[in-house]
């Protein structure tokens, strides 16, 4: 029998939250931290007999990293483009110890039967899923489409407290005002977050790029960059006015990607609004020249053309001054949170030319690679952008989850964090395997 | 044929250009213009059929258009045909795709079949490189993708416009119409400024891309200002099929705005021509009496130079790839 008892000494211990940031230990018993110190581990501890001791080092040990937003994929389909066992295999390699499954224009989450084939597809009676560790973010309204408000009493009552996180809905948001008013008191007065994608529908239907000179030059169908902070606008000035009447409502805007929008968080958190911010990789390392795949992988060179549909997202990537924007919100705290934005696709569904191309991305797997390029190349402290992957995610999303401390989950993992590697789609345990990254060369490797 | 021609093993959109090569694809144009068909009564140039060599004799050549076209499917229809390839041209509109193929599979398909010139018109922007990305053996050309580009007709257009005024230096084109939803304007738009030309965009801002001002191009919302002392206009048409949504309040109302008429091409240049892609509106994008006014509009003379252009750029991808000996 394996001992169940963990020591790992030695180690560069790294959480924020906790004040840590330095050589340690930590012990954890039955999968939950019992017990962790700075410098060497106690001479008697060592001595226990069972005990699975663990050297750590030259690594970082890091608690286990709390994903925001992954999307639902259509887990009815032929053959879905995840799969709960490659979804695990993916999360693991990652070092994604928590993953929220966010409700998605590809597979709703609003009414008792889509929330008990998403509990059946992510969770039951599988090694290492637990409802704990893959949340569910379910639709405000009806399929997300904003017409008509989901049934969050019903679906709240079917699950275990903390197993639906908060509400999304998306879809570029189809909502009146008025009826996001009303969704948002009744989301309000149960005390929920509400996951936002700041994109009113109209203004980004059919949006294949940013607009500008990049989407101009390929005859893509641009969305006005200024939708993302208009919709913001509207969004929190709607929030300010209902707060009042549902004090316990949060707004949270699950992909922040230009200059306006991260201008708009900021300005609210001045403000003293109850609101958070995310961005995903994509958004602080690319911009819209990515979607001319010359310049990186598998094209470099090859004069084929000018389209990468690896590189179709939505929202889509924008412009230079907007990714340098959203890096600027990560460093000063506008952003809170990073997510993988993890929205599997199938390979026949971007084997396709760029307009006809679905829009998703494999981002498990290259989360933490990627986001700590924020730290080797923009100086980003590292307990900052950790506590972005780590405390705050979990914050967000109302668990105890993503620190170093005791009675928390031993989910931590163990980083080399100089360590270089080249990022292949082909080696991804996911099922999607499309990434716009693919051949980026990154620095960070879990080692455990 | 020149000895030293750059090469072209696709033509995909218009920075595979060169001046360079586009003197020498003009050059090919020039000779085969009026080796088809009657002999034209006012043409000292044309040639009897019978004189002309078939170079592409041998060579397979599959037309593919997705998305439906009279003149330019016809156009390389007859480019092809005039120059010898053995030419399937095939309605893909009514075809695999509508069984639900994708166009991966429609074109591995296609492949399986062995063809050396690969002419694409697709709804998608991209479409024309996807496929040269699936189909390295053989020459793609585009016809048309999406928004993004159709650089035979700005080869022609281009053609023409030196066939009227000599050479395109410093010659004020204005492009006016529906800018936002065109390949034809943003193909002309690389096109004529690599060739010397100014180009100006003139167009309801609801319907000019973002950031165009960044491709070099200079922009006016309204006819007046836009067409001072241009030398050439060319108009666009309308693409209602590609507006999700009003972008315009009607038809009459967008002529009332941007339509091209006589008097208002009076601030151009006394002698400018006005080129339209086709197919054109008749009083939507430019008045009935403009289009059939001889002394002004090219736009039969641009359909013919098509059928040229489109011999002289099959002509270069197959000898490009080295199919045929210079």
């Amino acid at each position: 029998m394996m001992p169940t008892k963990n020591l790992t000494h030695n180690a560069h211990l790294l959480c924020a939250a906790s004040g840590l940031n330095g050589l340690g230990w930590v012990l954890s018993d039955q999968g939950v931290i019992r017990a962790l110190g700075q410098g060497d581990a106690p001479a008697d501890l060592l001595a226990q007999p069972e005990l699975s001791v663990a050297d750590g080092r030259g690594h970082y040990l890091i608690p286990g990293l709390v994903d925001a937003l992954t999307l639902a994929w259509p887990w009815q389909a032929a053959r879905p483009p995840e799969d709960a066992a490659s979804f695990m295999a993916a999360r693991q390699a990652g070092g994604i110890a928590v993953a929220a499954v966010a409700a998605s224009p590809a597979q709703p989450i609003d009414d008792l039967s889509s929330l008990q084939a998403a509990l059946f597809n992510l969770v039951s009676n599988r090694d290492g899923h637990s409802p704990a560790t893959t949340p569910l973010l379910i639709n405000l309204t009806k399929g997300g489409g904003g017409q008509q408000l989901a049934e969050l009493h019903r679906l709240l009552d079917t699950v275990s407290p903390g197993h639906i996180a908060g509400v999304a809905d998306l879809s570029a948001n189809a909502a009146s005002l008025g009826l996001l008013q009303r969704a948002w008191m009744q989301a309000g007065a149960l005390g929920m977050t509400v996951h936002h994608l700041p994109l009113e529908a109209s203004l980004a239907a059919r949006a294949e790029a940013i607009a500008g000179e990049m989407a101009t030059r390929l005859g893509l169908a641009g969305l006005w960059p200024a939708a993302e902070a208009v919709t913001l606008a509207r969004d929190l000035a709607l929030l300010a006015a209902v707060l009042p009447t549902v004090p316990r409502l949060r707004y949270h805007a699950a992909l922040v990607t230009t200059a306006g929008g991260v201008a708009a968080v900021r300005a609210a958190k001045a403000q003293g609004l109850p609101v958070t911010a995310a961005t995903a990789p994509p958004y602080f390392l690319l911009n819209d020249l990515a979607l001319s795949g010359k310049n990186v992988g598998k094209n470099a060179g090859k004069n084929i053309g000018d389209f990468d549909s690896a590189a179709k997202l939505f929202p889509p990537l924008a412009s230079e001054g907007d990714r340098l924007a959203v890096v600027a919100g990560l460093a000063d705290g506008t952003i809170d949170v990073i997510v993988s934005a993890h929205q599997p696709v199938s390979q026949d569904d971007k084997r396709q030319p760029f307009g006809l191309a679905a829009v998703g991305i494999s981002g498990l797997e290259t989360l933490l690679p990627l986001s700590l390029s924020l730290h080797h190349q923009h100086g980003l402290p590292l307990p900052t952008l950790l506590a972005k992957l780590t405390d705050a995610p979990a914050r967000l999303l109302g668990l105890d989850r993503g620190r170093l401390q005791i009675g928390y989950p031993a989910d931590y993992r163990l980083l080399d964090l100089h360590r270089g590697w080249q990022i292949q789609s082909a080696r991804l345990h996911s099922r999607c395997q499309s990434t716009p990254f693919e051949g980026a060369l990154v620095q960070g490797v879990l080692v455990d | 044929m020149p000895a030293k021609i750059p090469p072209l093993p696709n033509l995909l959109d218009c920075a595979d250009l060169t001046p360079q090569l586009v003197a020498s694809l003009f050059d090919r144009a020039q000779h085969w213009l009026g080796s088809w068909g009657q002999p034209l009564a006012d043409s000292a140039t044309s040639k009897q059929p019978t004189a002309r060599p078939r170079p592409l004799a041998g060579l397979v050549q599959h037309n593919l258009f997705f998305e439906s076209s009279t003149r330019t499917s016809v156009s390389f229809d007859q480019a092809g045909k005039l120059l010898g390839s053995s030419v399937s041209a095939v309605n893909m509109a009514a075809s695999s795709l509508s069984k639900g193929e994708s166009l991966y599979d429609t074109l591995m398909t296609l492949a399986a079949m062995r063809p050396q010139l690969v002419v694409i018109r697709h709804a998608a922007s991209g479409a024309a490189s996807f496929a040269a990305q699936h189909l390295p053996d053989a020459a793609v050309i585009n016809a048309g993708d999406g928004r993004h580009g159709h650089p035979t007709q700005a080869l022609l257009d281009a053609f023409t416009i030196q066939q009227k005024k000599g050479a395109l230096t410093n010659l004020s084109v204005a492009i006016v119409g529906d800018i936002l939803h065109s390949r034809v304007a943003r193909s002309n738009l690389y096109l004529l400024q690599m060739l010397g030309a100014q180009v100006r965009l003139v167009a309801p801002p609801q319907l000019l891309p973002a950031g165009v001002e960044q491709l070099g191009a200079s922009v006016h919302h309204d006819l007046a200002s836009g067409l001072a002392d241009v030398d050439v206009v060319m108009v666009l048409r309308m693409q209602e099929e590609r507006m999700g949504g009003s972008f315009v309040a009607s038809r009459a109302d967008y002529f009332a705005g941007y339509g091209l008429t006589h008097q208002r091409l009076a601030v151009a240049k006394p002698d400018a021509i006005v080129l339209h892609p086709g197919p054109f509106l008749r009083d939507v994008d430019i008045a009935s009496e403009l289009a059939d006014d001889p002394a002004r509009s090219v736009i039969l003379a641009q359909v013919e130079h098509g059928v040229a252009i489109r011999m002289a750029v099959l002509e270069c991808c197959a000898l490009s790839r080295g199919w045929i000996a210079p």
